[in-house]
């Protein structure tokens, strides 16, 4: 009962928000804090609004700089762990991330960029091989949003670069050990949404299906033809793309023409299973549900960045980054499909520009009294 | 006679709603929104090794990793209020050794005597606006002033009481429901 009449209290009170009080809520919601009474900036921000101007005040809430330094640092955190974790040291993951928002570059090349960002010289180099950079500038207590700069090549020692999947970071939480594949599931994980409990299939062919791979677990062919096959023969025709990589010895490896060993390993399992020879790949997840996930590139190639332009170019990665900007700044989940749409149609209209997607989610749950 | 723990604690438990009456609707800041929004409030900015940045860093594993509202328990809300009361007594000894015009909260308080109920009224204006971004009805008001003054007694009379009271007073609505969601 005093739940329901906190509710009541908490709408109504929204529903009647003066131009102040919307300013107060839309500025709160990009950069996680309050906008005092006493700053100038609140009247300026309710002015626009009262002027139906709500995209020149939500510009105004993104200048200050815990938008990026707060808001848009916990939104790149959660991707960058398995855990989805925010409590995680600052890192290249994140400020790659920061600087795609910040300086409003298309943010497919979250995936497809040969960049990294970075802080200042005096700090530890930035290396595919350590996190001493990113560490000493929050040891540091730098402003993040002022330090970071853009630097190309994303590593000189790397060439074969795709952005949020080639940093330090995903490489030691994803490539570590193991054979490859989970770098390819928190890919579809973290950006087209879909954990591999959604994206498997039964039926598709296994032809890609690695030598590590029983097919008679527990000596049972039917638990391999219907539980295995269903994960693996997607998986495992994808992972081709990350061959060429492993994160070892405390850092991300990289050899053209080079396949890591893990990646044929166990091979006496099932000798008759595919080999890995390179790092070709084909997308077998284009069937029955996966088909919306809305592939428009070409479905197979060689190497990373050939898979990075695909999962980048995909209407899901629209779709993903939308749902994950919005639970973020509005903080509850958007689960109206038609609204993630139509969000996502702007959001490829504006050349894949997350800032603006920022703010239009905040924009919309500030107007719908969303808390 | 009034301790300044005792003061604190009372406080604290009679004026952090339990978080099974929220409504639903309502997220969480985490470690890092609840961090910058202290910052904000007073208006300080921590620096490497200081006590500030030794408090969060020893607080932040405590505090709320996410915006929901189911993980809110008890020790969070005093890691919370621990964290809190350092902005917050970090910034009344900033403000008690500078000019009147030169404070940023504390504009009425006279720091040289004991604590009056009208220090207490216009402290509690202050931490209201920073904190809930409201000043606070008459009721609030009428209840907290109340609850102080069953706490510490009518008058008392010592000056040194005050810093102790007004910190207490400031980690306590620095830790409440409106301060530490959205």
């Amino acid at each position: 009962m005093l739940r329901t009449i906190l509710l009541a209290l908490s709408f109504s009170a929204i529903l009647s928000a003066d131009p102040s009080q919307r300013a107060q809520k839309l500025y709160e919601h990009l950069t996680g804090v309050p906008l005092l009474l006493t700053d100038p900036r609140l009247n300026e921000m309710a002015a626009l609004i009262d002027k139906g101007e709500w995209e020149g005040a939500a510009r105004m809430a993104t200048e200050d700089d815990r938008f990026i330094n707060v808001t848009v640092r916990d939104w790149a955190a959660a991707m960058s762990n398995r855990k989805e974790s925010v409590f995680v040291p600052f890192n290249d993951f994140e400020a790659l991330a920061m600087g795609v928002v910040r300086d409003e570059l298309d943010g497919r090349s979250l995936l497809t960029g040969n960049f990294r960002y970075q802080g200042e010289r005096t700090l530890p180099p930035p290396s595919p091989k350590s996190a001493a950079h990113y560490l000493e500038m929050e040891k540091k207590g730098m402003n993040f949003k002022k330090i970071l700069v853009k630097r190309s090549p994303q590593w000189d020692e790397i060439e074969e670069s795709a952005g949020l999947l080639t940093t330090y970071t995903w490489g030691a939480e994803h490539l570590t050990a193991g054979t490859n594949r989970r770098a390819t599931e928190f890919t579809f994980q973290e950006f087209l949404c879909v954990p591999i409990s959604q994206w498997r299939d039964f039926g598709r062919p296994d032809g890609h299906v690695r030598r590590d791979v029983p097919r008679d677990p527990s000596g049972s062919p039917e638990t391999y033809q219907t539980e295995c096959r269903s994960c693996h023969a997607q998986l495992d025709g994808l992972t081709g793309a990350f061959a060429s990589f492993d994160f070892a010895n405390g850092g991300l490896r990289f050899g053209k023409n080079w396949v890591a060993p893990k990646m044929n390993q166990n091979a006496h399992v099932y000798p008759k299973g595919y080999p890995v020879q390179n790092a070709s790949w084909i997308n077998l997840a284009t069937e029955h549900h996966n088909e919306a996930l809305g592939w428009r590139t070409e479905l197979s190639g060689f190497g990373l960045r050939d898979f990075a332009h695909m999962v980048a170019n995909a209407k899901a990665f629209s779709g993903c980054m939308v749902k994950r900007a919005y639970r973020k700044v509005c903080r509850v989940e958007l689960k109206d499909e038609s609204s993630v749409e139509a969000f996502a149609e702007a959001f490829e209209k504006s050349n894949y520009n997350l800032k603006r997607l920022f703010m239009s989610s905040a924009i919309e749950c500030t107007k719908r009294g969303t808390p | 006679m009034y301790e300044k723990g005792d003061t604190l604690k009372t406080l604290f438990l009679l004026l952090v709603l339990p978080t099974a009456l929220l409504a639903e609707s309502v997220s969480l800041k985490n470690f890092r929104e609840l961090y910058e929004s202290l910052q904000v409030a007073m208006q300080l900015t921590p620096s490497p090794g200081d006590v500030l940045t030794k408090a969060f860093e020893s607080a932040h594993e405590s505090l709320p990793s996410s915006s929901e509202v189911g993980q809110y328990n008890g020790s969070m809300q005093w890691a919370l209020v621990k964290l809190t009361s350092e902005f917050c007594r970090e910034r009344i000894t900033k403000d008690s050794k500078l000019a009147v015009s030169e404070r940023w909260l504390h504009k009425e308080i006279d720091f040289s005597a004991a604590p009056q109920s009208q220090d207490l009224s216009s402290a509690l204006d202050d931490y209201a606006a920073v904190f809930w971004q409201r000043l606070p009805s008459a009721e609030e008001k009428a209840a907290i002033s109340k609850l102080l003054t069953s706490v510490i007694g009518e008058s008392p009379s010592d000056v040194k009481s005050l810093i102790p009271i007004l910190v207490a007073l400031c980690s306590t609505m620095g830790s409440t429901t409106d301060a530490v969601t959205f």
